[in-house]
């Protein structure tokens, strides 16, 4: 993407100069109203009236819709969906508008299976419960097996079933093939755990584009007025807000050794919370506003 | 390229057609078209004759009215009926179609496809002009059985010309309804607000019209009942009714109706195509 620009009533709801996403797994961050959903719907090619451009492979997607749209599948912010057809028919639109061609049965049953949706089959879209919705919208964005997949909030509404269903999904997307998938979500904890790498977006502009490496996570440690961080010399610790520290831990091993340390060097923990970095980064930009 | 359109357009044309097929609008709106032509099936095989007599002057009243004087009443009394009902289903199908799809973000599930707006606006359009057909030809199917219950022959040729212009009643009703609903925000106000906007409109133009081509001052009192249907529907009523005798039309007055239905048929359409286009969630 180069020089984007969408303004609404005189203030700009997206501003990027430039942004190359790559086949890996991006998660996009921000608060209400920071542009996220405007960015995924520049992607998807849902909207066409801004300035700057947006390629897919090297396609203008403003140009090209249609070329475009084949490669990618889109979940955009939430939709209820048709009250009066069912989950079978609805995957079935989907299949023949994406495909070209109308899915077998068996395609569209097993991925009924998959979203957890082959007994509801025939039930009308309106009797199913918003996380079961959600489900289906996710299940018609991967329709194909397209190799860019954009979904916005997929989570929201979702019970512990619906997300360990979409953990699952992405799991199998990862494993089907190289391609890029993009989520925006406010729970930071699931960005963290899937995404490879996060962009944070506030005031449609990007502040920070971080690449996530292992598998580690912060503890947030609340001490006593004595505690010297060079007593944990051995530990990435950074100093967070209200006098916290955040100390890195990357495994297991890791963990047993700082709290062994914690105990040798008899630090008084007050408070002790773990949290993603991509939640110890969402926290220092929202600070810095 | 144009075999991708075809292929789009009919797969949306279906999926819309099952949605609305299962829908309550369309239960409502189908029992409600069977229900009035239900009633004006036993009123004409009953009552036709005592209606007439309400139409022809007391001195000439027999008891036995020669039939094309019974057809006439009877086409009049349907096709006054008829002319209302494509308001109706559009306000119910088309109404609706494009500012519900936009509140409820369904349009993105086929804008992030490879459809074209066009391809989609085509869609819905079809989908609810077929509905509004179907609608509203249970009133005709009705009409004709009862035709056949009580004259015991086949209507005369001009009902082709008929059904013809309640076609093209439906098409502008529809796109009308369309236009109105690509501007509006919300979805659940749009059927009445479309009846209460059209009307208001077409009422305001049919009376310039009716001003225009019969420069007559004393025109809207000499033919009341007359500019009441021009005013409400913009079709010449005695266009409708396709025997002569009672209520014969110029072939002019006939291509006037058509012309303006095409007029806001052309209209409504790119009033629809500006505006869905420009629509700020999708443009």
């Amino acid at each position: 993407m180069k020089n984007l620009r969408r303004i609404i009533r005189g203030t700009a709801v997206i501003n990027i100069h430039s942004l190359l996403m790559e086949n890996s797994i991006i998660g996009i961050v921000g608060p209400n109203g920071s542009g996220k959903s405007t960015l995924l719907k520049i992607i998807s090619g849902c909207i066409d009236d801004f300035e700057g451009s947006s390629f897919v492979d090297g396609i203008d997607i403003v140009e090209n819709h249609k070329v475009c749209a084949r490669k990618i599948g889109a979940l955009i912010e939430n939709p209820w969906l048709y009250s009066y057809v069912n989950s079978y028919e609805m995957l079935e639109i989907a299949y023949k508008l994406r495909m070209g061609v109308p899915g077998t049965r068996e395609e569209i049953e097993n991925n009924l299976k998959t979203l957890g949706l082959f007994s509801k089959k025939d039930i009308p879209l309106r009797d199913l419960s918003s996380g079961e919705k959600k489900r289906l919208s996710i299940g018609l964005a991967v329709v194909g097996s397209p190799d860019i997949i954009i979904l916005d909030e997929p989570t929201d509404n979702m019970d512990a079933k619906g997300v360990d269903m979409f953990g699952k999904l992405i799991d199998q997307l990862k494993s089907e093939k190289e391609r890029l998938i993009i989520v925006t979500s406010h729970d930071l904890n699931i960005i963290g755990k899937i995404c490879n790498r996060i962009i944070f977006i506030v005031g449609g502009e990007i502040r920070e584009d971080l690449e996530l490496d292992g598998k580690g996570y912060f503890l947030i440690l609340q001490t006593d007025e004595n505690f010297e961080e060079e007593s944990l010399g051995q530990f990435r610790i950074e100093r967070t807000e209200n006098g916290k520290f955040a100390a890195w831990i990357e495994n297991e091993d890791m963990l047993n050794s700082f709290f062994k340390t914690i105990s040798e060097n008899r630090i008084r923990l007050k408070n002790i919370e773990k949290i993603t970095r991509a939640e110890l980064e969402y926290k220092k930009i929202m600070r810095s506003q | 390229m144009v075999n991708n359109m075809i292929w789009n357009v009919k797969s949306m044309v279906i999926f819309f057609l099952k949605n609305y097929r299962k829908s309550d609008a369309f239960k409502y709106i189908f029992s409600l078209f069977l229900l009035i032509s239900l009633l004006m099936s036993v009123l004409s095989i009953f009552f036709l004759r005592s209606i007439v007599n309400e139409f022809v002057p007391n001195f000439i009243q027999v008891s036995h009215y020669p039939a094309p004087i019974l057809e006439d009443i009877y086409n009049f009394a349907w096709a006054s009926i008829a002319i209302y009902l494509p308001v109706l289903a559009a306000s119910f199908f088309g109404s609706t179609s494009i500012s519900s799809d936009i509140e409820s973000k369904n349009i993105y599930h086929f804008m992030t496809m490879p459809v074209s707006k066009e391809e989609f606006l085509l869609s819905k359009l079809i989908s609810c002009y077929i509905a509004s057909i179907l609608a509203v030809f249970l009133f005709v199917l009705v009409q004709l059985i009862t035709y056949l219950i009580i004259f015991r022959s086949l209507p005369n040729p001009a009902f082709v010309n008929y059904i013809f212009v309640l076609f093209l009643i439906i098409l502008t009703d529809t796109i009308g309804a369309m236009a109105f609903s690509s501007i509006v925000k919300k979805g659940s106000y749009s059927p009445i607000g479309f009846i209460v906007v059209f009307l208001l409109i077409t009422n305001i133009i049919s009376l310039l019209i009716s001003g225009m081509t019969t420069l007559d001052d004393g025109y809207i009192i000499t033919n009341a009942q007359r500019v009441a249907y021009l005013v409400f529907l913009n079709i010449d009523p005695y266009f409708m009714v396709y025997t002569g005798s009672l209520s014969s039309i110029s072939v002019s007055a006939e291509l006037l109706s058509i012309y303006i239905q095409l007029g806001y048929t052309a209209v409504f359409s790119f009033i629809l195509y500006v505006f869905f286009m420009r629509r700020g969630e999708i443009s």
